[in-house]
């Protein structure tokens, strides 16, 4: 086909013509004729070719031509573990082609809150999914006797009930499936080391997408929102896992769990070893430093958190050339305020809000 | 495995069942007395025993450490051999949380 419109030459003129033009002293022509000369023959083969071609032939060449682009849907299983400690034989409680909703709590818990998932990343980001290729979204729920604990096990994400006395089920707060999704995104993305500043960077990025996503869901702008995560899992009206607005407040004087012991500020930085028993480093302990620089920054741009805050930090969640792996409190400041001025400029409020927040945190 | 060795070699000993790790992270432990022979105990610290290779992939997870007389190790709960399944059950419903 003729995709040079302001070439007649490539257009209109008879092969005698550009044989002609082919030996011509005009460089520029020659080139030209040549090209028209090869496209020409191109064409030609191409006919001869699908002359012969049998009408099967013809629609799998056509398809693979004209494969129209998807839009992308969530895809979804969500299993019941039946209380045993493994995923191996689960029972399917629910996939995305099911027409009607399980009449399991916890599966419809996993529904609503995956579905709204993978919502804000797609219609805020255009992520699809977490690995952003369209992966299905497989949540357990029901895992073990009374399991006290969610996580992501680096290609799915298992709940466990609670044991009905100090944690509920961990399927009753949008956050912590938020969080637990954001796990995989980040596994996807800047894939942050799990240990020390890093792993604590690798958190709270789970806990700021955890809470933008509940946000969103209950259309909670930075004032109305308490900034908790967790807040039904551990049981209690006056207990959250964690406070992004103050952290070390999520619980205190707790009969079994005591004090919550994160810091909001550089200076109560914890060091704890770099094994499970020390949390590898205290992931879960220092995340209350840049959870806290985000609610700050949040906080000073107002109105929807993930508009502005929540979009600089995606952008520096997916920036894998400047995140690295082993990312520190000061490179993610560093990555965030460059963000933010290239976004909205290095005088604008929001560079501003986040260059406070970290102040807050007093990370440098 | 248990059962098979002698009873006179047997020794009464205490082991303890840790679980660490977590969304939020939490201590929990459980104790038990337990009458094995010195060559079963060998027989199951290999079987369960797992590499500590650090987190992986896995996000909040949590680990279980089995403490006995000679050391701590970290064990994989899927390799529990079936003649110990009860015992390390037991445990594990009776952990409770260590408070700091």
């Amino acid at each position: 086909m003729c995709k040079n419109h302001f070439s007649p030459i490539q257009c209109i003129l008879p092969p005698y013509l550009t044989d002609k033009l082919v030996d011509s002293e005009n460089k520029n022509l020659s080139k030209i004729a040549v090209n028209t000369k090869f496209r020409s023959f191109r064409l030609r083969s191409d006919r001869e070719f699908f002359k012969d071609t049998s009408a099967t032939e013809q629609a799998i060449l056509c398809a693979v031509a004209k494969k129209p682009t998807k839009v992308p849907v969530l895809k979804m299983e969500v299993y019941s573990c039946n209380r045993k400690a493994s995923t191996t034989g689960a029972t399917l409680l629910w996939s995305d082609t099911s027409p009607k909703l399980p009449t399991d709590k916890d599966a419809k818990n996993v529904i609503n809150a995956g579905s709204g998932t993978w919502k804000f990343y797609y219609e805020l980001f255009g992520r699809n999914s977490v690995d952003n290729l369209g992966l299905t979204i497989q949540q357990y729920v029901h895992y073990d006797k009374k399991y006290d604990n969610a996580f992501w096990d680096g290609r799915r994400m298992i709940f466990g009930d609670g044991d009905g006395t100090i944690f509920g089920s961990f399927t009753t707060d949008i956050d912590v499936i938020g969080h637990e999704l954001t796990h995989g995104v980040t596994q996807y993305e800047a894939n942050l080391e799990y240990h020390l500043q890093s792993g604590a960077l690798n958190e709270s990025f789970s806990d700021v997408f955890g809470i933008l996503i509940k946000q969103r869901m209950l259309n909670q702008d930075v004032k109305k929102s308490n900034w908790l995560i967790g807040e039904n899992v551990l049981l209690g009206n006056e207990y959250a896992l964690r406070s992004m607005k103050e952290p070390g407040t999520g619980y205190r004087n707790h009969p079994e769990l005591g004090d919550d012991p994160q810091p909001a500020t550089m200076d109560g930085f914890v060091k704890l070893p770099d094994t499970s028993s020390g949390d590898w480093g205290g992931v879960h302990y220092n995340s209350g430093i840049p959870n806290f620089a985000f609610y700050v920054a949040a906080f000073n741009m107002g109105g929807f958190a993930w508009e502005k805050a929540g979009k600089i930090w995606y952008t520096a969640l997916t920036d894998k050339t400047n995140l690295k792996k082993n990312a520190s409190f000061s490179d993610m400041r560093k990555l965030t305020i460059k963000i933010a001025g290239q976004l909205y400029g290095t005088k604008s409020l929001e560079a501003k809000a986040v260059t406070d927040g970290w102040n807050a945190a007093k990370v440098k | 495995m248990a059962g098979m060795q002698p009873k006179s070699n047997k020794i009464i000993m205490r082991i303890t069942l840790l679980r660490t790790g977590g969304i939020i992270p939490i201590t929990k432990k459980a104790e038990k007395e337990v009458n094995w022979t010195s060559a079963e105990l060998k027989e199951l610290i290999q079987a369960i025993e797992s590499k500590d290779d650090g987190p992986g992939q896995r996000r909040d997870a949590s680990d279980y450490q089995l403490k006995y007389n000679a050391g701590t190790i970290s064990i994989d709960w899927e390799k529990i051999p079936a003649s110990y399944k009860k015992t390390f059950e037991e445990l594990k419903d009776n952990l409770t949380i260590v408070k700091k």
